[in-house]
């Protein structure tokens, strides 16, 4: 079944978002990171323009976050607090504030998990509404088919956590945060098949 | 050489307006606009033409062509190209297309290279990458210009924004011609364009103008339109639901 996405201006498989999303909300909700650094490039990748996909999916990590700080709350209150003040200080995203906090500060991880999405939950409802006054370039369709895949996963993500034990867990994030950085780095070594590429200028929309 | 080119130019205008008394094209869209739902995959349109002719038409020896080019609305298009820089492959030259259709759709009734040579065809601007020539150059002085218009052209190719139908055009009568024009969903909205030339053993005959839009209905263009009007509202509104959908899964989630 496809929609059509009125900011985006094009149509997209119902289906298809809602399994990427509900991919990305599981992971998300495992490790306590905002998702948006997996979900960006994969809407990216499904020709939805860059400005579209980075601003919709500032609501969308603002959604499961939400999910995930309710989930991760009655075992941690103190997350309430630490998130707090990483938002103020506007620490930045969660994949860096993760390891940080369980390595320097030998906080347990799912305190850590629980700060991180809290802390995320305010600067992406922030970023959220200010992507939406000046680039006009939130899908709230978009957002919303993301948001039900990717709270539904969050939840799931965030049960499985709870069974993990801590080392599994650091090995997990470790591999998952290298495979995206490898994967990065082996397309810049290898010849392009088309050596060209076409944008529209944001400026020319 | 320059009254040469002037003489020849003057000929070719006197052929053209001459031919032009001989012939009248008259053209008609299936519709003039396409009407975007929140279930819209695309669509298509048909080009009908008529090829007119008075009783003192002379009789042509050559039979008659037909060429339509269906344009978008126009963005600035930037064409990067990836070089290599040590061992890595980075995007170093980029080119910039001002005022470039997004959408651009040939379709002609033959292969344009046996309707007419291939100058003819780079004068008159006839086929995908000849279309959006920079009037005023004979020929393509820069060849890297050339170069990176011609991989605009094929990546856009690629994303099925423009095509090229050598048989798109089909006579149903000795004048009477259709050519449909698909629109994919990803067409941006916007006015289109629909140019029609009539050639002749390669000299262009007649030509004609129509045009149709591409528009949001409904829903759809509301909530375009709420984006753009009341973006504050917008914002918060998204940001709310965000909140409201991710507070919902963990209430449902609980009870379980």
């Amino acid at each position: 079944m496809q929609i059509y996405l009125p900011i985006a201006e094009l149509p997209i498989s119902v289906l298809m978002v809602l399994g990427l999303s509900g991919a990305v909300g599981f992971i998300s909700g495992l490790f306590g990171v905002g998702g948006g650094f997996l979900l960006t490039p994969l809407l990216i990748f499904l020709d939805i323009p860059p400005a579209v996909a980075v601003a919709t999916v500032a609501a969308q990590v603002a959604g499961s976050s939400m999910t995930g700080v309710l989930t991760y709350l009655p075992t941690a209150l103190l997350a309430g607090v630490i998130g707090f003040i990483g938002a103020v200080l506007g620490v930045g995203g969660g994949f860096i504030l993760v390891p940080g906090l369980i390595y320097f500060f030998r906080i347990p991880p799912a305190v850590v998990v629980g700060t991180s999405l809290f802390q995320i939950l305010v600067t992406m409802t922030g970023a959220t509404v200010l992507h939406a006054v000046t680039n006009q370039s939130v899908d709230i369709v978009l957002a919303v088919l993301l948001l039900v895949g990717g709270v539904i996963g969050a939840q799931f993500g965030g049960r499985a956590a709870r069974n993990l034990n801590v080392e599994s867990f650091r090995l997990l994030l470790a591999l998952l945060i290298l495979s995206v950085g490898l994967r990065f780095a082996i397309e810049l070594f290898i010849p392009p098949s088309e050596p060209f590429s076409v944008v529209v200028p944001e400026s020319g929309r | 050489m320059r009254w040469l080119a002037a003489l020849l130019a003057a000929l070719a205008i006197g052929l053209a307006t001459g031919a032009a008394r001989a012939e009248t094209l008259i053209a008609a869209m299936s519709s003039h606009q396409i009407q975007i739902t929140s279930n819209y995959t695309g669509s298509q349109l048909t080009v009908f033409g008529l090829v007119e002719r008075d009783g003192r038409t002379v009789a042509r020896g050559d039979p008659y062509d037909i060429i339509v080019t269906v344009r978008g609305p126009r963005r600035m298009l930037l064409v990067r190209e990836k070089e290599q820089f040590g061992p890595i492959w980075i995007n170093r030259t980029q080119r910039r297309f001002p005022e470039n259709p997004v959408f651009l759709h040939v379709a002609t009734n033959r292969p344009i290279a046996e309707m007419m040579s291939n100058e003819t065809a780079q004068r008159d601007r006839i086929g995908l990458v000849n279309a959006e020539r920079p009037s005023g150059s004979w020929v393509d002085l820069d060849p890297g210009a050339r170069r990176f218009r011609e991989s605009l052209v094929r990546i856009m190719q690629g994303k099925d924004l423009y095509g090229y139908e050598e048989r798109g055009v089909t006579f149903l009568s000795s004048a009477l011609f259709s050519a449909p024009v698909d629109i994919p969903a990803t067409a941006p909205t916007g006015a289109y364009t629909v140019d029609i030339v009539l050639y002749s053993g390669g000299v262009p005959l007649a030509r004609q103008q129509t045009n149709f839009e591409v528009i949001k209905t409904g829903i759809e263009q509301r909530l375009a339109q709420g984006a753009y009007d009341w973006a504050v509202l917008y914002g918060l509104v998204t940001v709310l639901l965000a909140l409201f959908l991710g507070w919902g899964a963990s209430v449902i989630f609980r009870r379980d």
